[in-house]
């Protein structure tokens, strides 16, 4: 356990906002990390607001956690992620007068949380475009690290995406059933390249890089996920779709202070930027950058409505 | 595309899954199978290995040498490896306890050296030039099926090379000189060993820094080579995996070898066989239950170290 930001005695701060980040930590890259950008971003920007944060070693400390900023009357407490999900639903059912944020899942029926999902589909359906575009062989990668509901979004999503623009591109799917094993990763990735794909979506959180790595090796190309990752192979990684977490908690705060906390499900995408594509990218040409903000614009006026799960698309099916 | 060159694909991927999976896998197994014939369990295996996966990298990434990284990595094993060796043999405390103390500690100050050095809890990625080189990789067309097969089965990393090296030269020493017929001896009848002048408190000492350079450098190979980057996910049960290996091949370097090999052998057959029909539940249980089947078959009862595990008190 580990206090950060106890800044001074005085408690002259409004409204006191901590994050409890899953055991990877603060600092680990990607998901968290982002998030306590977002809040510490917040904190800069309010004087009366103080942010912290807790890290947990182990799943078990969470609730623990989650007591100690109850008991240092903290305002709102944010749960980072879906393995925080039990300990918010304890934690909220407890304390009805405490505020909460689960990030990534849902919790229903209770008036003091609010979830925040990510429509990862569209930013998927996005890549997708991208990589149907890019693609020379009509043959493009897709890796998921299990078939839940939220990964299956990722995958819908991308397939839709490659379809839209031209039906025959072939679609290899793989499930490995791990978000760790970067080298299962990375044999499927191997395998698919042999079977002819030149550009591999990858939403497995730590066994990405593996994938990233094998197209690298083959001179093929690698979509990102969560945040831009281009910084793993800056010569191989086409773009990424990435969730805008800070801007998410950053929203969810302001509306907090000013006494608008809803609670429900609040649903982040592409029209109100909590999802997105990386465009700075220097692989993607002009002209296809150009194409991804026509099906972007498309999206947001809901001329294109993308799907997130496999059932509403007879055209094709999501591996197991 | 015909069905012949479909299978020669299907051959090369499932070849380079095996030769993938397996340099991690028996670097570490080899270094555990040091350790323990001279008669100290090392568990701690897993713990060693997520530190080499830093320091490695780490290594690689300032001085941008990926050989200088290796030895940073296998040497920071060493000295990880040096706390397990002062604690089980001089202290003669519980081995197992020592081992899960390791465990602990090497993620623990992969983070601590990943802060000061990163700022974060990863390593900055390495470029390719710091990168393990990967032999072979430019003389296979690899916009071909058959190029791309060929480059599979045949364009492997350097440590891959260097690992069907050691494997024999491990096998030579432990069962072929002297000072191997002593190391055995030692994890076998220490006292006895001791009445005939062997020094057995050295010999467990030198093993059990063996079995520390070699885990750090199967660390390192997951982050030098299969990725780019150490992750806090970087090590994840391969240690367990390399211990059992051991185990089935009977302290042997061949048996590990064999060992390793048919599991990433098992994991390329997974993934060719990935279509959809059967549950990936089922397939991802499938490399471990492959390798428990034929190694069950042809083990054939394990062997036992007697004196492994226990502490030697001298002149008792």
């Amino acid at each position: 356990m580990l206090f950060a930001c106890e800044n001074g005695i005085s408690e002259k701060y409004d409204y006191k906002i901590a994050l409890i980040p899953d055991t990877a930590g603060v600092n680990d890259q990607s998901f968290s990390q982002i998030t306590w950008e977002g809040l510490q971003k917040f904190g800069k920007d309010h004087e009366n607001v103080k942010v912290s944060y807790i890290e947990s070693k182990v799943d078990s400390d969470f609730l623990v956690n989650a007591q100690i900023l109850i008991d240092s009357d903290y305002d709102l407490i944010i749960g980072c992620g879906y393995p925080l999900k039990d300990c918010i639903f304890e934690a909220a059912s407890e304390n009805p007068n405490k505020k909460f944020v689960l990030i990534d899942d849902v919790i229903d029926n209770l008036d003091n949380v609010i979830n925040a999902t990510f429509n990862m589909e569209e930013a998927s359906y996005l890549v997708g475009v991208a990589a149907a575009y890019q693609s020379k062989n009509k043959n493009v990668g897709l890796i998921l690290a299990n078939n839940s509901k939220l990964l299956s979004s990722f995958g819908v999503g991308f397939i839709e995406g490659v379809k839209s623009v031209n039906k025959n591109i072939i679609v290899q799917q793989n499930n490995i059933n791990s978000f760790s094993d970067a080298t299962l990763a990375k044999v499927v990735a191997t395998s698919m390249i042999t079977s002819g794909a030149d550009i591999i979506y990858t939403a497995a959180g730590s066994a990405g890089p593996g994938a990233v790595s094998a197209c690298g090796e083959n001179g093929k190309l690698a979509i990102g996920v969560d945040i831009d990752q281009s910084f793993i192979d800056p010569k191989h990684v086409l773009t990424s779709a990435v969730k805008r977490l800070d801007l998410a908690i950053y929203d969810i705060c302001e509306d907090f202070i000013n006494g608008k906390f809803v609670s429900g499900e609040r649903k982040f995408n592409l029209e109100n930027g909590g999802v997105g594509i990386v465009k700075n990218s220097k692989l993607l040409s002009k002209e296809i950058l150009d194409k991804i903000e026509k099906v972007e614009k498309d999206i947001k006026d809901k001329k294109i409505i993308v799907h997130s799960e496999a059932k509403d698309c007879p055209d094709f099916e999501l591996a197991n | 595309m015909s069905i012949f060159l479909q299978i020669f694909a299907y051959i090369g991927i499932i070849i380079y899954s095996t030769m993938l999976y397996t340099p991690t896998l028996a670097y570490a197994g080899i270094g555990c199978c040091f350790s323990e014939v001279s008669g100290v369990t090392n568990i701690g295996i897993e713990g060693i290995m997520t530190f080499g996966a830093f320091t490695g990298c780490a290594g690689a990434y300032f001085t941008k040498n990926p050989y200088i990284g290796l030895l940073i990595a296998g040497f920071t094993g060493v000295l990880l490896s040096l706390f397990h060796a002062y604690t089980s043999i001089t202290l003669n405390a519980d081995q197992t306890i020592s081992g899960t103390a390791l465990n602990l500690m090497g993620p623990g100050l992969a983070s601590l050296f990943a802060c000061i050095l990163f700022g974060k809890s990863e390593s900055e990625p390495l470029t390719v030039e710091m990168k393990v080189p990967r032999l072979f990789s430019n003389v296979f067309d690899s916009n071909t099926i058959v190029g791309n097969a060929l480059k599979n089965i045949f364009s492997h990393y350097v440590t891959t090379y260097i690992l069907l090296i050691l494997i024999f030269v491990s096998w030579f020493i432990l069962f072929r000189t002297k000072i191997g017929l002593r190391i055995r001896a030692c994890g076998e009848n220490p006292k006895a060993c001791e009445t005939l002048g062997i020094n057995v408190i050295r010999i467990r000492y030198i093993c059990v820094l063996i079995s520390g350079f070699f885990a750090g450098i199967a660390g390192a190979c997951l982050t030098m080579s299969i990725t780019n980057q150490y992750r806090l996910t970087s090590v994840v049960g391969q240690g367990f995996i390399a211990m059992a290996a051991v185990i089935f091949g009977k302290h042997k370097p061949k048996g590990i070898l064999f060992a390793c090999l048919l599991f990433g052998f098992s994991q390329g057959v997974r993934v060719m066989i990935t279509n959809g029909l059967i549950s990936v539940n089922i397939l991802s249980m499938l490399p471990y239950v492959i390798t428990l089947i034929v190694l069950m078959f042809f083990s054939g009862g394990l062997d036992v170290i007697k004196s492994l595990g226990k502490p030697y008190y001298r002149g008792k």
